[in-house]
């Protein structure tokens, strides 16, 4: 027996701040599989510890495992090189994760330590450099590769070095995208358990009696796949689904079939998130891309087009606009929402339909002439298809329409007779309420035709701004209206002034869409200058010509 | 009823021949009718826009007495995107486009708004415009028989 040592951090840990010229890289196991030192190393510590091959208090019946062959840590501090991945023992300690590390030196000695890490509190998941933080405590088990290879060795032998990252403000577990000068490592000693032990800071020159540490990493993942396999159900014969089955274990998409399970576990793994993600899933297979966060679906036509440029330049710049995608993922008014482009029924320049079934999924398809357009038109088809997605969802959710089998809403509204609903407060309404009296107003000022729609941009959004003049403002702050082609913004400057011209051309977009309101007659009526009016009625040619490049 | 036959007949003949025959459409406004004209002008430009209104009512209306005894009115209005309406502007820039004095029994191919829209669908209408050389607006007048007529062209907006 050579050593054990179980360690808590606050008690044996020695904080170090400096660097040896360390380098932490990160391999899938089949690119190490080649390098014949890791390789025969990895041999030897797979059969050690299934023949239990521990030096250590955990007795085991059954020492399988499997390790998460998608990332493995390499780290090189001069000639001594260590390997750490990810095991799913089968008999797990609970609320644990385990790392195995392989240490080989310019020498080729081999050193393997089985080390179990004790989270005590959650693991946040930093997205830039792929990693987790970590507090908690830890127990290392020496891995016995071959005995007579340490049967020489002091006790002494048992100290290992964690490495951490402080770039971003949260410590994190060190991988390759750390810069060394972020790196600092905790040295963790045999203070305790069965073995001698002494203290032992990172990088020391080894000796026989005084063996350099063995240096971490640490690599954890949730059992992601395991996670989205159980929770879909497709480990069921019922619901196999060979397609997804095959996609969700393949290593290539592991990161989307991580970002699936992720998801599935913040949502409980309810019905409705189900079908989401049965349907990203697919929607990723056909090349499509999907937003887990805001359960929307960029179907193939849409993924890296212009329009999803100008997508997520208003997802970066717009209030309004990620309000009204987060509703999709809501509690109280959730749906799906896909986003395409193609062919729109009477060359719409977009169109919105809800679901005649009960599946509550929003379709917005922007025409594909919109694609080959100016940014400003994609910004109004995308904004305007997007208020009428966000509409529906709630209206449904009011239970104020229903679809045509063709996704078309109709409305179905109530309104009292005998009641003046131009005389309500509407300050002293809900949301519902407010919307209802609304319509009725509309509908005793002049009947409500098939335009109904169009009509809904004239109440109230998110505060005391109409949608339309929402969208107007969205136009003014996400625009790049300095970076327009002079043609564009020298007549806009010529006719509205240079104070004035960015509010007023960003009015006149807004009102595309709605010219068979009352109100868009309103607003026309509303302008003196004819010259300045023939501008505005012809406002949707001005924009043909504005800047179409979206990067 | 004998205006509808006649329209009727006129929709469906230029319709059919649109593209060989060379056609121009009067509309007159009749007095009182519920058309907005939008009107802006300056020194060198007179601009007006009138907007004539789909007279097909799609709204399906039931009266319903609810629980608490009051009587309601249920409507149910499928989404559209067609046309609900019809632009017709008039420019006259420089007086290069001044209206014209004729006699109204003078002309030919004479739509009435809105008597002749009742019932009769929108976008027929529309393409029926769209297809014609010219289009004029007769602004209701009696003096002696003859009334205002003026050039208008058709304003088109893309649907959204």
């Amino acid at each position: 027996m050579i050593g054990f040592f179980s360690c808590q951090k606050e008690d044996d840990t020695i904080s170090e701040s400096t660097t040896n010229n360390i380098s932490i890289k990160e391999y899938t196991f089949d690119e190490l599989n080649s390098n014949t030192t890791f390789s025969k190393t990895y041999k030897k510590v797979v059969k050690a510890i299934k023949k239990k091959n521990l030096n250590g208090s955990r007795s085991l019946d059954d020492n399988d495992f499997e390790i998460d062959s998608t990332i493995i840590k390499e780290i090189k501090i001069g000639n001594i090189t260590s390997y750490t991945f990810l095991a799913y023992l089968d008999n797990q300690e609970p609320n644990s994760f385990n790392n195995i590390v392989i240490q080989i030196d310019s020498l080729e000695n081999e050193r393997a330590l089985l080390i179990t890490y004790f989270p005590e509190s959650s693991m946040e998941y930093i997205v830039d450099h792929n990693s987790f933080t970590f507090q908690g405590t830890s127990m290392a088990e020496i891995v016995n590769i071959d005995s007579t290879a340490f049967v020489n060795r002091d006790m002494d032998i048992g100290c290992f070095v964690t490495w951490y990252c402080n770039w971003g403000g949260s410590i994190h577990l060190a991988g390759d995208n750390c810069t060394e000068s972020y790196m600092f490592s905790e040295t963790t000693c045999n203070l305790g358990g069965g073995g001698s032990g002494g203290g032992g800071g990172a990088g020391g020159s080894g000796s026989p009696n005084n063996p350099d540490p063995i240096n971490t990493a640490p690599t954890y993942t949730i059992p992601y796949e395991q996670n989205l396999i159980e929770c879909l159900g497709l480990n069921s014969v019922e619901n196999a689904n060979l397609v997804v089955s095959n996609w969700i274990n393949n290593p290539d998409n592991f990161m989307q079939m991580r970002e699936a399970s992720i998801y599935l576990i913040g949502e409980n793994c309810i019905a409705d998130a189900q079908a989401f993600t049965i349907e990203a899933i697919e929607t990723t297979i056909e090349g499509g891309e999907v937003d887990f966060e805001n359960e929307v679906i960029l179907d193939e036509t849409f993924k890296d087009s212009e329009t999803q440029c100008i997508h997520n330049l208003l997802k970066s710049n717009s209030e309004f606009y990620n309000n009204m995608l987060s509703n999709f993922s809501s509690e109280d008014a959730r749906g799906v929402l896909v986003l395409k482009i193609g062919s729109t029924l009477n060359g719409d320049w977009g169109t919105t339909l809800g679901s005649y079934n009960n599946y509550n999924e929003f379709i917005i398809t922007t025409n594909s002439n919109i694609e080959n357009s100016s940014n400003l038109k994609r910004m109004v088809t995308l904004s305007h298809e997007l208020i009428h997605a966000y509409m529906f969802s709630s209206l449904e959710n009011w239970g104020l329409i229903d679809y045509s089998p063709e996704g078309e809403p109709i409305l179905n509204l109530v309104c009292l007779n005998g009641i003046n609903y131009n005389d309500l407060n509407l300050n002293t309404l809900d949301e519902k309420d407010r919307f209802v009296a609304l319509m009725c107003a509309f509908n005793q000022n002049t009947p409500l035709n098939e335009q109904w729609t169009h009509d809904l941009f004239n109440i109230w959004s998110f505060d005391t701004n109409t949608y339309r003049e929402s969208l107007e403002d969205l136009l003014i702050n996400a625009h790049d209206w300095n970076g327009e082609n002079s043609a564009f913004k020298n007549e806009a400057i010529s006719l509205f002034g240079t104070t004035n011209w960015i509010e007023n051309v960003a009015e006149a977009i807004s009102w595309i869409g709605l010219e068979n309101t009352q109100e868009y007659t309103n607003y026309i009526n509303s302008i003196v200058n004819p010259v300045k009016l023939l501008y505005i009625l012809n406002i949707r040619n001005k924009i043909q010509s504005a800047k179409s490049n979206c990067l | 009823m004998k205006n509808v036959l006649v329209l009727l007949c006129l929709i469906i003949s230029c319709h059919s021949f649109s593209q060989e025959i060379n056609y121009d459409i009067y509309i007159l406004l009749e007095k009182n009718s519920d058309f907005e004209v939008i009107e802006s002008k300056n020194d060198t430009l007179l601009f007006q826009m009138f907007i004539l209104k789909n007279q097909i009512n799609s709204v399906d209306k039931n009266y319903i007495i609810k629980k608490d005894g009051k009587l309601s009115t249920n409507i149910k209005i499928q989404s559209g995107n067609t046309n609900s309406s019809i632009f017709l502007i008039y420019e006259n820039m420089k007086k290069q486009n001044n209206p014209l004095l004729k006699e109204l029994k003078e002309l030919n191919n004479v739509i009435s708004y809105p008597s002749d829209f009742d019932h009769a669908d929108l976008d027929n209408i529309y393409d029926l415009l769209k297809n014609s050389n010219q289009i004029f607006v007769i602004e209701f007048s009696d003096n002696f028989g003859y009334s205002v007529v003026k050039k208008v062209r058709l304003k088109q907006f893309e649907p959204l």
